[in-house]
């Protein structure tokens, strides 16, 4: 008996706690007597503490007023004699404890009595408010995508793909262009299709029954002949005897944004064409631009970076400048310069002349890259982007040499001219006055003679002056000849070495050295492009007039040096772009002024008397003669009683 | 009367000398052998010849210059100053009478000849001291 007992104990306690972990409530309701019995857990479910005594009153009270009239209802059923006994409601309640408001799914079993009365209620409650936050919630989906479907005008369809049913909503109907669902059939909204889109859309279809998804754009023919497009989507389902398929899907009217689509695509493409024709065109004339610009051959067009860098090139700078392009690029445009007009820094200041003006203009000697020279008439032009910042400079180029060299020749032949008329002038000078004087006084005398003939100490002192002028007359002739011929230009310039010169004109000059206690001091005297006998006359002539214009022992030094080119370019008489040397002969004589240093060249210009240093006055002109006729040039610096430095300038043989 | 010559040439010198004393028995003649030494005897007071005459082309100073220098001496004003050259270019001449000279001699081939242009260039003048 105990075993028996204990053993229902055990089962009811095992009972208890599957049914407290189920969390569901057990209960008795007696109609007659109004009496409830409720689990402990039935009790939770009403926020009650197990036990407490159920107040009917209070019990209804916590029923939510929507829902009171459901439950009487349901109750009323339950306790139908004619009915099934069963009592099922789902209704809110009012927690007892904290007025929480919860669902609650009551289910009871109804036994009757002999008379047919409800006579007990048995059974159990469960609080459903989770899942009936989780079912609004889904209802809520529901309505949403229900929602969703209507707004976007999508039309339905749920085909049953093993007995063919076909079913459509109105919105698909629609679409199709019908007016009313009933009597559309399948096949008519299939008839509508666009026959070129029939085969497309039949072969979507095949492909959705292999892979599950349906999806294709096609155009449909309305009745009035009007062209629509829809687009549909569809999915094939597949119940799990595998017997039935059915397919649901959507059709969505896409005509509109087809058109769109349409025009847009239209638009973009006669978009594209013109680009592509104004592309074309800017190409073809940025071609013809770079090509023309590339081939032009006598200008030198290069584009500069804005700190003067060479980005591009062309045919005629390579062709003018002597670099090809790829050694070229990236260097900066002061190379084309001249060393001393790069240290000047020319370069910058012509930038900065086009970033003050917008452009600037320079003309002179540009080196190339054989470091042999030209003579360039260059153009910088700054560039300006569109908020008018400089981005860069052209610089144009034009080598103008020849023209240089046909002005200077130009020039020469003039300065030639000028000299040649000077020369005549000095000569009609000479015909007139210096030839004339010995003549003149030859007659003078020849009458005084006359007079005196009878008194022979008399008659001997004017012949002797005769004889003298006569002398002189010979003297001025032979000079002026000598002068003359110096005119001859023909020569040929050939290798002179000077110290050979110098050897010779001391031996010519010996008697006078030895005479005058004559000390010439030289160093080493270099090579020059010469005429012997004219260089010869030339420092035979600067030595002896040194020795002439001297009132002590003479001593002459005679040195040389190379010429820089700068200095070169400061005599206009000397041939630009070639080397010289600059000799000096310095003495120690009396000097003059150096007012008279140029008056000293002119033929018959005397500073001094003839009866001190007597001479015909054109030693020094013969010297300029012979300078001009090797394309240098001489000239003196003096102090009266500091001695003479005669500088010559004669080409060099490298 | 007293004459004032300036030239560099010594047989220059010689010949006005014969040709002044064939003009005037008792001339005298003063000598410099360029402008600078003129001027320089010129800076004696007591020193006023009846005319000067400049030979043109001298070194160191030539005639011209030594023309303007003695014709800014206002003490000379009163003597007449006359040149004398081989040349014959009308534009020296002009230059010369511009600057203030009395007359242009251009030395003649011939002691006759220089004698007679002389006495015309003595007539024709007013000298210093000399006859009105």
């Amino acid at each position: 008996m105990e075993d028996i007992h204990k053993r229902i104990v055990e089962n009811e306690a095992r009972l208890r706690i599957a049914i407290e972990s189920s969390q569901l409530g057990t209960w008795e309701f007696s109609p007659f007597t109004g009496e409830m019995t409720w689990s402990n857990e039935c009790y939770a479910i009403h926020g009650l503490a197990p036990g407490t005594p159920i107040d009917l009153t209070a019990f209804e009270q916590h029923i939510h007023p929507e829902d009171r009239g459901a439950v009487s209802a349901a109750r009323a059923r339950a306790i139908d004699p004619k009915g099934t006994g069963e009592y099922d409601v789902i209704y809110r309640i009012y927690r007892f404890d904290n007025s929480q408001l919860r669902w609650i799914h009551p289910k009871a079993k109804v036994s009757f009595n002999a008379n047919g009365e409800a006579e007990r209620f048995v059974g159990s409650v469960v609080d459903i408010t989770e899942y009936k936050i989780f079912e609004d919630s889904l209802r809520a989906s529901e309505q949403r995508a229900r929602i969703a479907i209507e707004a976007a005008n999508m039309g339905t369809f749920d085909w049953n793909l093993s007995t063919s049913e076909f079913y459509s909503s109105e919105r698909l109907i629609e679409i199709f262009g019908f007016e009313a669902l009933p009597g559309v059939t399948h096949e008519m909204l299939v008839a509508r299709l666009h026959p070129d889109d029939k085969p497309m859309r039949d072969k979507a279809v095949a492909d959705s029954l292999k892979n599950g998804a349906l999806q294709y754009e096609a155009r449909i023919v309305w009745p009035d002949a009007s062209v629509r497009w829809i687009k549909v989507h569809g999915k094939v389902i597949q119940a799990n005897d595998r017997r039935i398929k059915r397919m649901y899907g959507i059709v969505v009217d896409v005509t509109e944004q087809k058109n769109e689509e349409v025009l847009l695509e239209k638009l973009v493409a006669e978009r594209t064409l013109s680009l592509m024709q104004s592309n074309e065109e800017l190409k073809k004339s940025e071609e013809r631009y770079t090509r023309m610009t590339e081939e032009v051959q006598d200008y030198a067009i290069l584009l500069l970076s804005n700190d003067g860098y060479v980005l591009n090139w062309n045919q005629g700078a390579e062709r003018i400048k002597g670099y090809r392009e790829s050694e070229i690029i990236g260097k900066h445009f002061r190379i084309f310069y001249l060393p001393e007009d790069q240290q000047n820094k020319l370069p910058e200041a012509l930038i900065r002349e086009a970033v003050d003006t917008g452009r600037s203009m320079h003309e002179g000697w540009r080196i190339r890259k054989d470091n042999t020279i030209f003579w360039g008439s260059s153009v910088i032009t700054a560039l300006h982007d569109s908020d008018n910042h400089i981005v860069g400079f052209t610089k144009v180029t034009r080598d103008l040499t020849e023209r240089k060299l046909a002005e200077d020749q130009l020039r020469q032949y003039n300065r030639e001219l000028e000299a040649q008329n000077k020369e005549l002038e000095q000569f009609a000078y000479i015909a007139s006055h210096d030839l004339q004087e010995p003549l003149r006084k030859i007659r003078t005398f020849t009458e005084v003679l006359e007079k005196n003939i009878g008194d022979p100490d008399q008659a001997k002192k004017y012949l002797e002056k005769i004889s003298s002028s006569a002398r002189r007359m010979t003297q001025l002739v032979q000079s002026v000849l000598d002068y003359s011929r110096l005119s001859a230009k023909e020569l040929v310039l050939e290798r002179v070495d000077l110290n050979q010169m110098l050897t010779n004109v001391k031996t010519d000059l010996e008697l006078l050295i030895a005479e005058r206690q004559v000390t010439i001091r030289s160093g080493r005297l270099p090579v020059v492009k010469g005429i012997p006998v004219q260089l010869q006359q030339l420092f035979f002539n600067l030595i002896s007039n040194a020795v002439k214009f001297s009132d002590k022992m003479p001593v002459i030094e005679i040195h040389s040096r190379k010429l820089k080119p700068r200095e070169s370019r400061a005599y206009k008489e000397l041939e630009p772009g070639m080397d010289y040397v600059e000799l000096e002969f310095r003495d120690n004589g009396i000097g003059f002024e150096q007012q008279y240093a140029d008056r000293i060249f002119t033929i018959f210009q005397r500073l001094h008397g003839q009866k001190s240093y007597p001479g015909t006055g054109i030693g020094l002109a013969l010297c300029q003669k012979i300078a001009d006729n090797h394309h240098g040039h001489i000239r003196a610096e003096s102090e009266p009683g500091k001695g003479a430095s005669f500088f010559v300038y004669l080409l060099t043989v490298n | 009367m007293l004459y004032f010559f300036v030239d560099d040439d010594a047989d220059d010198q010689e010949i006005f000398g014969l040709a002044i004393s064939e003009v005037e028995p008792d001339a005298a003649c003063v000598f410099a052998n360029d402008g600078i030494e003129a001027l320089d005897k010129l800076k004696d007071k007591s020193f006023m010849p009846a005319g000067i005459f400049i030979d043109l082309n001298m070194p160191k100073m030539n005639g011209s210059e030594c023309l303007t220098e003695i014709r800014k001496i206002k003490r000379l004003d009163p003597v007449p100053v006359f040149m004398y050259s081989t040349s014959s270019d009308p534009r020296v001449m002009e230059e010369c009478r511009r600057l203030g000279a009395a007359d242009f001699i251009v030395k003649p081939p011939g002691l006759k000849a220089l004698t007679d242009r002389l006495t015309r260039v003595i007539q024709d003048n007013e000298l210093y001291g000399g006859h009105s």
